[in-house]
């Protein structure tokens, strides 16, 4: 099993928190964004004294995702990047080989929905070009997508073509105006909303807006219908706390003092 | 049957994509081929948002007019620029994204955030310049960019590192 943590940090110094929450849910892969902690500082965090479990993965050009593993980083090399994207050959003995893919896209307050939209399709177009490169699609895209699950760039064949239906996905792909285009699957629809485990999003925003959804769903997970089988939608969570540090105020929101946004949690059976 | 078509000039300016090959091709020539750069041809999505003029920008003495984000069916011509390590298993890094029509110029621009960011423009716009002059007015700036440099010294080093360590192995 392979466990992944994803959590955009709003930039705050928590160390300490990230080490506690990969220490108690044995985390193979950290990925953060928004993350202004040195390396040495976080990597300290994470290898007590007298321990050297974690890795730091450097970086080559996408610095706004940084990359942490429990194994030599070597097996986690980037092989294509942009300023926002992250494409790692997973490659690690014993393990099926896999693309892990990172994005922290452009946020709603400098772009529109209608320019989100069309600039996803070029990171689509990417992980397309990069798993022919590969010769598999056993590729899995997390991070911050600064779109809900429900948005035309989540779920249009032009953007990421990312269903809420694992059986939908497992058709591998679909075929509109001649051209196909491979699925996503997208199991952060089912943790939509306070009927469902955890929080009702991972990011809270409250505006005048006529149209506000108070809690989005920005930080996600898809997986390719090749990894659909090793993936268990129970393994996901927005983990809202570790230990005694809640992520939530009082008011059941992020605590900014954390980070605005929650962490999410997947395993895969690699 | 004679001819019917007018005696047909090639003396046209070249086209943007030729000229970003030429200065692919030299950037070899300064790092061993440790680090090159490559063009990729972008397959045009038909979409149906268009363009809207935003206004008007000088960067870096280069007047350049600045639109919404947008590489749209419009531009026929789309390109890509990576930066590319051959020993690092050909890992790439996209740099910009360029778009023109049939008449070459205008040609817009989609740059890296963080050297969009760097050149002080808001990362909401696209560069267009209008000129073959500003495009390569622009190609300068871009290149020069410290973002730019900080990837070329990252995969440069990274990829001297590992034939130092190759060298060791033998």
């Amino acid at each position: 099993m392979t466990n992944f943590l994803f959590w955009n940090l709003h930039g705050n110094p928590i160390h300490e928190i990230i080490s506690r929450l990969a220490h108690q849910h044995q985390i193979d892969v950290i990925i953060l964004a928004e993350c202004r902690i040195s390396p040495a500082t976080l990597l300290k965090a994470l290898n007590p004294l007298g321990s050297a479990d974690y890795f730091y993965a450097p970086i080559f050009g996408c610095e706004k995702l940084e990359f942490y593993t429990r194994f030599s980083s070597g097996y986690l090399l980037p092989i294509e990047e942009s300023a926002r994207m992250s494409i790692r050959h997973l490659n690690l003995p014993g393990i099926i080989d896999t693309l892990v893919a990172a994005i922290h896209f452009n946020d709603k307050r400098n772009w529109s929905d209608d320019s989100q939209m069309m600039a996803i399709g070029n990171f689509a177009r990417t992980i397309n070009d990069v798993e022919d490169r590969i010769g598999h699609k056993r590729t899995i895209l997390v991070g911050d997508f600064n779109m809900n699950p429900f948005e035309t760039g989540m779920v249009s064949t032009m953007g990421l073509h990312a269903t809420m239906d694992r059986r939908i996905a497992q058709r591998v792909e679909r075929t509109v105006q001649k051209e196909t285009y491979t699925y996503f699957y997208n199991p952060m629809w089912s943790l939509l909303g306070d009927a469902s485990p955890g929080a009702p999003g991972t990011y809270y925003y409250n505006n005048s807006e006529p149209r506000t959804y108070f809690w989005n769903m920005f930080d996600q997970v898809l997986i390719r219908p090749e990894l659909l089988d090793r993936f268990n939608n129970t393994s996901l969570k927005i983990i809202d706390q570790t230990g005694d540090v809640k992520f939530l105020n009082e008011k059941g929101q992020p605590n900014s003092a954390i980070s605005d946004h929650l962490p999410i949690l997947f395993k895969l059976e690699l | 049957m004679d001819s019917l078509w007018p005696k047909l000039d090639r003396n046209v300016p070249s086209a943007p994509v030729a000229i970003l090959k030429e200065q692919a091709s030299l950037l070899g020539k300064s790092t061993q081929n440790l680090v090159i750069a490559e063009i990729e041809t972008l397959q045009v999505v038909d979409t149906t948002i268009k363009l809207k003029p935003f206004g008007l920008a000088d960067v870096s003495n280069l007047m350049m007019s600045i639109s919404d984000k947008s590489f749209n069916s419009s531009l026929i011509f789309q390109y890509a620029f990576y930066l590319v390590a051959p020993a690092l298993n050909h890992y790439r890094y996209q740099l910009f994204l360029i778009g023109y029509g049939i008449d070459f110029y205008p040609v817009h621009f989609r740059l890296d955030s963080d050297v969009q960011q760097e050149l002080g423009i808001s990362e909401a716009s696209d560069i267009v310049v209008q000129t073959e002059e500003q495009f390569l007015g622009i190609l300068k700036t871009i290149f020069s960019a410290e973002k730019t440099q900080r990837v070329i010294q990252a995969i440069w080093t990274q990829s001297e590192a590992l034939a130092t360590n190759s060298m060791t192995e033998l």
